[in-house]
């Protein structure tokens, strides 16, 4: 792990408030949720006589792309892309170290924490799965390997999706140097995109039409989920929507280290 | 070759022109001052020298090579007041600056070198101004820096903790350090400095030693009676200064000038030279 990257991991992790809310408070209450619900309120949750884990995990991971999950991601992520300008540190970094590499450790940071929230979204998941036959009489059902790779397939998305959200933060942060100016434009546009979705009733193909990180994420879960008895988005939107998350990650860290690298940081 | 370099560096923000055309040299070795009052330029260059702010115009190299990443890895910086993540420590902030800079460091050492051992491990959202402005001494001194870069790093602090900065920059300019240690009190530029910069408005209003600058303002002070007689012998060179007149006189023309007064029946009842101070380079308002 380079140095700047460990900085960074470690300013974080001292970083409690922004830490648990941005980062570990949808693991969390995923996996509370998926206690309660299949053990203590079993009806509620549709659980039958056995218990898929991997398709359980599946919907866990999916749960990056719910609006409210995006809210607490974009707290996480306006913390840890404004925290220079916050506390108007930059001006103890930059003077001896490239701001491509400073950018760079940042932006990696952020992925790798995107990356341990996802993992524990999935291990608390798990852990309620397998916790329920211990309770109730339940078989565990075996995974296909299919549904195994299709697991693999969810976690990217998932991951993409946020690496895009962190992408659309680091660009809004390196703009407006605040950490509300960076917040409210990430939540609202997974806001947006989860009301165009609902108003405009966008399922399968329709999901990739409009091209915004959440859909884009929305038309590859789709396809991902489609059945011969319930078809979901084609391959080809499946494609569209995992070009839309690749190129909106791209853009958005291209253009925010761009603009950093000619950034005066006469005040930050 | 000088450890600054600056060419015709010019600076604006929006219609305020920070900095107009500077050129300066610091040379490596010993406590350069930089002085000016408050908007004169000396935060605006100390940013670009620090590659925190880009000039419009100019260029500056440290140690001769084109400043850069690269070439400031051997520059430290206190820029205006010291400003940290407040919910880390002071051994977290020292060692997270030194990977952010890509350097092992001994932070217990620097600690101690600034007189914070004793605050190692409390957060620095709880530290006073003067133990800040430490705290940003000790963050610039990571990686012993060649060139140190100390923009009014006596912000905030009591007099005893001054007289121990003083001591402290006294002793890296020993070890062969160069520091350019801006400052808008003159007191402090003066008992510190070996060479000085005067900036007033984005422009270098006078460079030199000390010695030089202060003697090049330096005038005959007289008591003498009456004044309206002497100022009349003495002409444009002379104005009335505390009771007295101040002459501007080369020493080897004052047996004359004082013959002349006696001539015109003006008694002098003391002469002796005084120092105006660097404060007329720009106006007295530092």
């Amino acid at each position: 792990m380079s140095l700047p990257l460990r900085a960074e991991l470690r300013k974080q992790l001292r970083q409690r408030g922004s830490l648990v809310w941005g980062f570990a408070a949808v693991p969390l209450f995923s996996t509370f949720a998926a206690f309660v619900l299949e053990l203590a309120i079993p009806s509620t949750a549709g659980v039958g006589t056995a218990v898929h884990p991997v398709r359980s995990a599946i919907r866990a991971v999916s749960l990056a792309g719910n609006p409210v999950a995006q809210l607490f991601y974009a707290v996480g992520a306006a913390a840890f892309f404004t925290v220079e300008y916050r506390h108007a540190t930059w001006r103890l970094i930059v003077p001896r170290a490239p701001r491509g590499a400073l950018f760079g450790a940042k932006a990696l940071g952020f992925c790798l924490l995107a990356a341990a929230s996802l993992l524990l979204l999935l291990a608390g998941d798990l852990a309620a799965s397998l916790a329920v036959p211990l309770v109730r009489k339940v078989a565990v059902t075996d995974a296909p390997p299919a549904t195994l790779a299709h697991l693999g397939l969810a976690c990217a998305v998932s991951l993409a999706e946020l690496v895009a959200l962190g992408g659309t933060a680091a660009l809004l942060a390196v703009l407006t140097r605040s950490q509300l100016g960076t917040l409210l434009p990430v939540f609202l546009l997974a806001f947006f995109a989860a009301g165009a979705e609902a108003v405009l009733n966008l399922s399968g193909n329709a999901l990739a039409a409009i091209p915004l990180p959440t859909l884009a994420a929305d038309a590859v879960r789709s396809w991902l989920a489609a059945t011969p008895d319930a078809p979901g988005a084609s391959s080809a939107a499946a494609a569209i929507g995992a070009a839309v998350l690749g190129l909106w990650s791209v853009l958005s860290y291209g253009l925010a280290a761009f603009l950093f690298a000619r950034q005066d940081l006469a005040r930050e | 070759m000088g450890a600054i370099e600056i060419e015709g560096v010019s600076k604006r923000y929006g219609g305020v022109r920070a900095l107009d055309g500077l050129s300066l040299t610091v040379p490596g070795g010993g406590i350069y001052g930089l002085l000016g009052a408050n908007g004169a330029g000396k935060s605006t260059l100390m940013r670009i020298v620090a590659g925190l702010v880009f000039a419009d115009a100019g260029s500056v190299r440290l140690f001769g090579a084109p400043a850069s990443p690269a070439g400031r890895r051997r520059l430290g910086a206190l820029v205006e007041s010291a400003s940290f993540y407040p919910f880390l420590t002071a051994v977290e902030t020292l060692l997270i600056l030194a990977d952010t800079s890509g350097v092992a460091i001994d932070a217990g050492g620097l600690l101690e070198r600034v007189g914070l051992s004793e605050a190692a491990d409390r957060p620095v959202g709880d530290f006073s101004l003067g133990m800040k402005q430490r705290l940003g001494i000790a963050a610039a001194l990571i990686g012993a820096p060649d060139l140190l870069l100390l923009d009014e790093p006596a912000n905030g602090l009591d007099p005893p903790g001054t007289a121990e900065l003083r001591r402290l920059l006294r002793a890296l300019a020993g070890e062969g350090m160069t520091i350019l240690f801006s400052s808008h009190l003159l007191d402090e530029v003066e008992r510190l400095c070996d060479r000085v910069a005067i900036l007033d408005q984005g422009r270098l209003a006078a460079e030199g030693t000390l010695d030089t600058l202060l003697a090049a303002g330096e005038r005959l002070w007289l008591d003498v009676a009456p004044v309206d007689r002497a100022l009349a012998r003495v002409g444009d060179r002379g104005t009335p200064d505390r009771g007295g007149i101040a002459v501007g006189v080369r020493r080897a023309d004052v047996p004359a000038l004082l013959k002349a007064l006696a001539d015109d029946g003006v008694a002098v009842y003391e002469a002796r030279w005084v120092r105006p101070g660097l404060e007329r380079y720009f106006g007295g308002e530092a």
